[in-house]
């Protein structure tokens, strides 16, 4: 973990960066940015000078957590596959998700956030996250109280249920 | 740990003052009704029929989501990845509620249990607003004790059910977007139906009722299921016969459920033998496989199940109700049921009628002995799970069991009994064995 933090042995790990819709700038490990299946797809095609993302559609604030996501899931696939080699026991796998449920536990305008910029970057495992959490939200709430969390309008559709 | 995680991400300075000047959520409230539809649907695909049930009330994009006609297979298809059951309960009359209920439980079947032991939230079907056929008049009501309703078949998440003590009135309804409607009366008191998409047609949602009036007699109704105007509805045509009856139809018996595969439907009967030319002394039955074409409307192949593997006895009556399963790969997978043993035959080419004996389960020798005395006892139901192997048909069967006030789920695979719920003693499990699409139907 400190020689992490020692440039004298790391060598200078390729970054790329990405540029959020209100214009400011993450510099982020080059297989970090990988993990959005959009990045990934047109990355090879790219100068290695080049490898500048302009994010139209993700504000800095939810382009923060994105990365710490994949962060995340990157160091953690690499601790989990080096237990594996080493043969040594791992509690690795539950750790993460334990670290997922802990993340996506925020507030419903940040879920939602989450949702579009993981559609729009491609990220399949957060998206899922994401949409799962939707569904556990909804579960065992009344249309109205759906309405409310989600912010949805009601166009006044009458609840066949409670009519009777 | 998860704060040295995000000690890496370094926000560095706007260099864009005003940014790339598009889509700025965060920070302004969100509009979940304007996702992409992919992702809505995915969102619904994950939700329980009951969470269904109220999310349709939520927004008419959303109910007009649920109600495609579409919707229901896609959502079955999606739960039955996680194995779920979906089961049909009715409770009698009491002081307390004076009418039958008839309410539908899921169950996941996927470890962990929940936690609470109750099946999750019910699904009641809105009987109290059932109106009879082409009129605003109520049929069944709250205080009409007569109105008990079995169901008959499912297809695609809908249910069709036939008013017990005048079975020549029928309903289909779809529990998930709560639609009941009653159908056009038959004119044959018939007991064995079928449920089934009309592929042969252009438009989605329509669907077949079909009643087995004899050998090579049918009835059928087209039933088209839309959405219009925010609100389920339900089109359907007059009913037609098809076939005509013959001497021997008093001698036939249907004695499984009518199963779809692609262009077939496949039914069990229990007849007397046509190989067996004194009429005075045997009389022996056998079963009959019979394959009939929804298209070419031919009358329908039959194929004895030879008598080697299998015959009723007094200990299998004919009136039993047995188990036609489509395995994965489309051979068709018949389990026999007895008091004591599931015997199961699988038959891979309907066209050279060659059974295999695949399987068979004695009650006495599984481990864990399941507390029921035989797989035909009342509170017994058995449910024929889809998308199982032909290598591995000890996972195609399911024993569900109402003891007291507990229901118990004895899996025939790992033969373990586990507790999965609990229901009152005054609801009855649905009797067993008719059902589709992992839905429960009554026999009778």
């Amino acid at each position: 973990m400190k020689d992490s933090f020692n440039p004298s042995i790391e060598p200078p790990k390729k970054t790329v960066t990405l540029v959020s819709s209100d214009g400011y700038d993450f510099e982020v490990e080059e297989e970090v940015a990988l993990e959005s299946q959009v990045i990934k797809d047109g990355f090879e095609d790219k100068a290695v000078d080049d490898r500048e993302y302009l994010l139209f559609n993700v504000h800095s604030d939810t382009l923060e957590l994105i990365i710490k996501y994949c962060e995340k899931h990157v160091s953690s696939r690499k601790s989990i596959s080096a237990a594996a080699a080493s043969s040594s026991s791992s509690n690795g796998e539950e750790a993460l998700k334990e670290w997922d449920e802990h993340f996506i536990s925020v507030d419903t305008n940040t879920l939602y956030d989450i949702l579009m910029a993981a559609d729009y970057l491609n990220i399949k495992s957060l998206l899922d996250l994401a949409i799962q959490k939707v569904a556990d939200t909804i579960h065992g709430r009344s249309p109205e109280q759906i309405r409310k969390k989600f912010n949805i309008e009601n166009d006044s559709i009458i609840d066949p249920w409670a009519s009777e | 740990m998860a704060a040295t995680d995000a000690s890496s991400v370094v926000k560095k300075k706007q260099r864009l003052i005003g940014g790339l000047g598009r889509h700025n959520y965060s920070g302004s409230s969100c509009y979940f009704d304007s996702l992409p539809e992919e992702i809505t649907l995915e969102i619904l695909f994950r939700l329980t029929a009951e969470d269904l049930s109220s999310s349709k009330c939520v927004s008419k994009l959303w109910s007009s989501f649920i109600s495609r006609p579409t919707f229901g297979n896609a959502h079955l298809q999606r739960q039955q990845e996680e194995q779920g059951i979906i089961f049909t309960t009715v409770a009698k009359p009491t002081n307390v509620i004076p009418n039958y209920q008839y309410n539908h439980f899921s169950i996941s079947l996927t470890p962990p249990i929940p936690p609470s032991l109750n099946p999750r939230k019910e699904l009641k079907m809105p009987f109290l607003k059932l109106k009879k056929w082409g009129t605003e008049e109520q049929v069944v009501d709250e205080n009409d004790k007569e109105a008990v309703l079995c169901l008959k078949a499912s297809c695609d998440g809908l249910l069709l059910f036939q008013n017990k003590y005048n079975p020549l009135l029928l309903y289909i309804s779809n529990p998930i977007t709560s639609h009941f409607q009653a159908l056009p009366p038959t004119k044959d008191p018939c007991s064995n139906w079928a449920l089934f998409p009309d592929h042969y047609s252009a438009s989605v949602g329509k669907y077949k009722v079909f009643a087995i009036l004899g050998r090579s007699k049918f009835r059928t109704l087209t039933v088209r299921t839309g959405y219009c105007d925010a609100k389920a509805t339900t089109r359907t045509y007059p009913w037609m016969v098809w076939g005509k009856s013959c001497d021997s139809d008093d001698f036939f018996n249907v004695s499984s459920q009518i199963v779809q595969f692609q262009k077939n439907l496949f039914w069990l009967t229990t007849e007397k033998d046509d190989a067996d030319n004194s009429p005075f002394l045997t009389c022996e039955e056998c079963y009959y496989l019979y394959i009939f074409d929804i298209k070419a409307r031919k009358p329908p192949a039959r194929k004895q199940v030879p008598h080697h593997l299998v015959q009723p006895s007094p200990y299998t009556p004919c009136n039993s109700p047995h188990l036609l399963s489509v395995l994965n790969g489309g051979s068709l997978c018949l389990t026999v049921v007895s008091p004591h043993q599931l015997q199961m035959f699988v038959l891979h080419d309907t066209l050279t009628n060659v059974w295999t004996s695949s399987y068979c389960i004695r009650l006495q020798s599984l481990r864990n002995h399941p507390p029921l005395t035989s797989f035909l006892s009342d509170n017994t139901c058995l449910v024929a799970m889809r998308g199982v192997d032909s290598t591995n048909l000890s996972n195609l069967v399911k024993v569900i069991i109402h003891l007291d006030d507990e229901l118990w789920l004895y899996d025939l695979g790992t033969q373990e009994p586990r507790q999965i719920g609990r229901l009152s003693k005054d609801r009855k499990l649905t009797r067993p064995y008719f059902f589709h699409s992992n839905t429960l139907v009554t026999l009778h």
